[in-house]
C-alpha cells in the first residue's frame, strides 16, 4: 500500500516538474512534438528508477559506512552519469531499435536536475531499498505525463493566433505555468 | 588529518569502480561503426530536415554507406555536398546546377485585395479549407506563411505586403517549401530559368483583372515581342523555352502588368532588421 501512495504521490500530487519546478531544462526543450516528448519520458523514467535504486545502495552501503555523507552530491552525480553512459552503451549494443528512440536523449537526462532532486530526497525521507525504486519510478511517470501533456499543448499552439509579442518562448512558459496552477489542485490529496 | 582520509578513499574508490565499469563496458560493448558514416555526417548539412526520405542526417549517411540511397539525395547540401560524399565513397556523381526556391505569385496584399475577413488558425492549408480563402485570387498566395515555418534553413520570410521573400544565400534548394505550399506556388529553379513568369491564375484576362493588379491578363503581347520565339502560350499563362531564352529582357519591360520578372539568381537578400541582427 505505502508503494502504491509513494508511487502516486511522486507522479501526481508532487510531481516533479509542476510542484517541485526540477527538469524545466528538458521539460521546454524537448517538448515541441508528442512523439519525442513520449520518448524522452520513457528514457528519463528507465534512468529515474535505476537512480532511485542505485543512489540508495550508494548512501546505505559507502556513504553512511565511510561516515561521509557530505560528500551525496558529487557521489551521486558520478554514479548517475556513469550510470546513464554505461546504460547507453548496453542498449546501443543489445537494441539497435531502443537505442534510436531512447538513445540521442539518454545523455541529456545526465545532466536533468529531476534525478538528483529525486536521489536527494529519496535519502531526506527516509525511503528503503524498494520504496527508492518506486519513487524513481513515480516521479519518471511524472515527468513523462507532465512533457507529453505539455507537447500536446504545444502542437496545438502552433496553429492559435497568439499575440506577437508573447510568440515563442513567453507563451510556452505562461502554459507551463497555467499547467503548474492546475497540477496544484491535487496538492494535499496525499501526505507521506 | 583522519578526517581526509575516510573521503578520499571512499570518493576515489567509487572513481575508480565506475571507471573501470565504464573501461570494461567501452571494450566489451562497443558496436563496429562504418568509418564513413561518421565522414560523411561531418560533411551533410546536419539540419536533420528529412528531404532525402530519411528521418535524419545520421540514417541517411548510414543508407548511403549500405547502398540505399546515391550521393545526390541530400537536397539540401546540392551538388558540393554530393562531390564529398562521392569522393569518401568512390562513387562518380553528375551534379546540376543548384536550385532555388522560387514564388509563383506576385499578387501581395497591396495588389490583390481579399475578399472576406479571416479569423481562424493563422495556417495557409486551414484558410484554404474555408472556401477557398480569404484572397480574392483562388491561385495566389494566401500569406499565411507555411512555406517560411517549413522551411528548415529560416530562408523564407514573409513581407508586409504579404508574399514570401527567399534569401538565396540561405535557400538549400531542399524542396521542403514545394511540398508545404496548399496552393503549389512554390518551385525551384536554377540559372537557366532567365525570366519567371509572376502569376499562377488559370483565369481569362477579365477575371484575373478583377482579383488581382499583378496578374497575367493573357494579352499574349510578351509572345509577340520575344524577338527569340520562346515564349508560347499556354492555357491562360506564358511558357518560357530557357534554351531559346537569351534573358533580353523584353516581355519584362513589355508586360502590362509587370507579372513577368527576372530570375535573380542569388542576387535577393533579405532586408529585415529582425534577421540583420542575427
Amino acid at each position: 500500500m505505502k508503494l502504491i501512495l509513494i508511487f502516486l504521490s511522486a507522479s501526481l500530487v508532487n510531481n516533479f516538474v509542476f510542484t517541485y519546478f526540477l527538469g524545466i531544462c528538458p521539460f521546454v526543450g524537448m517538448s515541441k512534438r508528442v512523439e519525442t516528448a513520449i520518448s524522452m519520458g520513457m528514457a528519463t523514467t528507465f534512468v529515474m528508477t535505476l537512480t532511485g535504486g542505485i543512489t540508495w545502495l550508494i548512501e546505505t552501503y559507502i556513504l553512511n559506512y565511510f561516515g561521509v555523507p557530505y560528500l551525496r552530491y558529487v557521489a551521486f552525480i558520478i554514479v548517475i552519469a556513469s550510470l546513464v553512459q554505461f546504460v547507453e552503451m548496453y542498449i546501443r549494443k543489445t537494441s539497435p531499435n531502443l537505442y534510436k528512440t531512447l538513445g540521442i536523449f539518454l545523455p541529456l537526462i545526465t545532466t536533468n536536475c529531476a534525478v538528483l532532486g529525486l536521489a536527494l530526497f529519496a535519502i531526506l525521507r527516509d525511503y528503503n531499498f524498494i520504496e527508492s525504486l518506486a519513487y524513481g519510478f513515480g516521479a519518471g511517470v511524472g515527468f513523462t505525463i507532465a512533457i507529453t501533456i505539455m507537447a500536446g499543448i504545444r502542437e496545438e499552439l502552433r496553429f492559435s493566433d497568439v499575440p506577437k509579442a508573447m510568440q515563442g518562448p513567453a507563451i510556452t512558459l505562461m502554459v507551463a505555468g497555467l499547467l503548474a496552477l492546475a497540477f496544484m489542485g491535487f496538492s494535499g490529496f496525499l501526505t507521506i | 588529518m583522519s578526517d581526509l582520509i575516510a573521503p578520499i578513499v571512499s570518493m576515489g574508490a567509487i572513481g575508480a569502480v565506475l571507471a573501470l565499469i565504464l573501461v570494461i563496458a567501452d571494450r566489451k560493448l562497443r558496436v563496429k561503426e562504418d568509418q564513413r558514416v561518421e565522414k560523411i555526417l561531418e560533411i551533410l548539412p546536419g539540419s536533420n530536415c528529412g528531404a532525402c526520405g530519411a528521418p535524419g542526417c545520421r540514417q541517411f549517411a548510414e543508407q548511403l554507406v549500405s547502398g540505399e540511397q546515391g550521393p545526390a539525395g541530400c537536397m539540401a547540401g546540392g551538388p558540393e555536398v554530393a562531390k564529398k560524399i562521392g569522393s569518401i565513397l568512390g562513387v562518380e556523381v553528375k551534379v546540376g546546377l543548384p536550385q532555388k526556391a522560387r514564388v509563383l505569385c506576385l499578387g501581395g496584399n497591396l495588389e490583390s485585395q481579399p475578399r472576406a475577413q479571416y479569423e481562424g488558425i493563422r495556417d495557409c492549408q486551414a484558410v484554404t479549407l474555408q472556401s477557398g480563402g480569404d484572397k480574392s485570387c483562388v491561385y495566389g498566395c494566401l500569406g499565411y506563411g507555411n512555406c517560411a515555418r517549413a522551411c528548415p534553413f529560416d530562408a523564407i520570410e514573409m513581407t508586409d505586403n504579404g508574399l514570401p521573400l527567399v534569401d538565396d544565400f540561405l535557400c538549400t534548394g531542399c524542396e521542403i517549401c514545394v511540398a508545404a505550399c496548399p496552393r503549389q506556388l512554390m518551385a525551384m529553379k536554377t540559372e537557366e530559368t532567365k525570366i519567371l513568369v509572376g502569376c499562377s491564375s488559370l483565369e481569362k484576362g477579365k477575371a484575373v483583372k478583377q482579383v488581382c493588379a499583378r496578374g497575367c491578363i493573357a494579352c499574349k503581347l510578351c509572345v509577340k515581342v520575344c524577338p527569340q520565339d520562346a515564349i508560347v502560350m499556354d492555357g491562360n499563362l506564358p511558357v518560357i523555352d530557357d534554351k531559346k531564352c537569351d534573358d533580353c529582357g523584353i516581355c519584362v519591360e513589355k508586360c502590362p502588368t509587370d507579372s513577368l520578372v527576372e530570375n535573380l539568381i542569388n542576387q535577393l537578400r533579405r532586408t529585415s532588421e529582425k534577421k540583420k541582427a542575427v
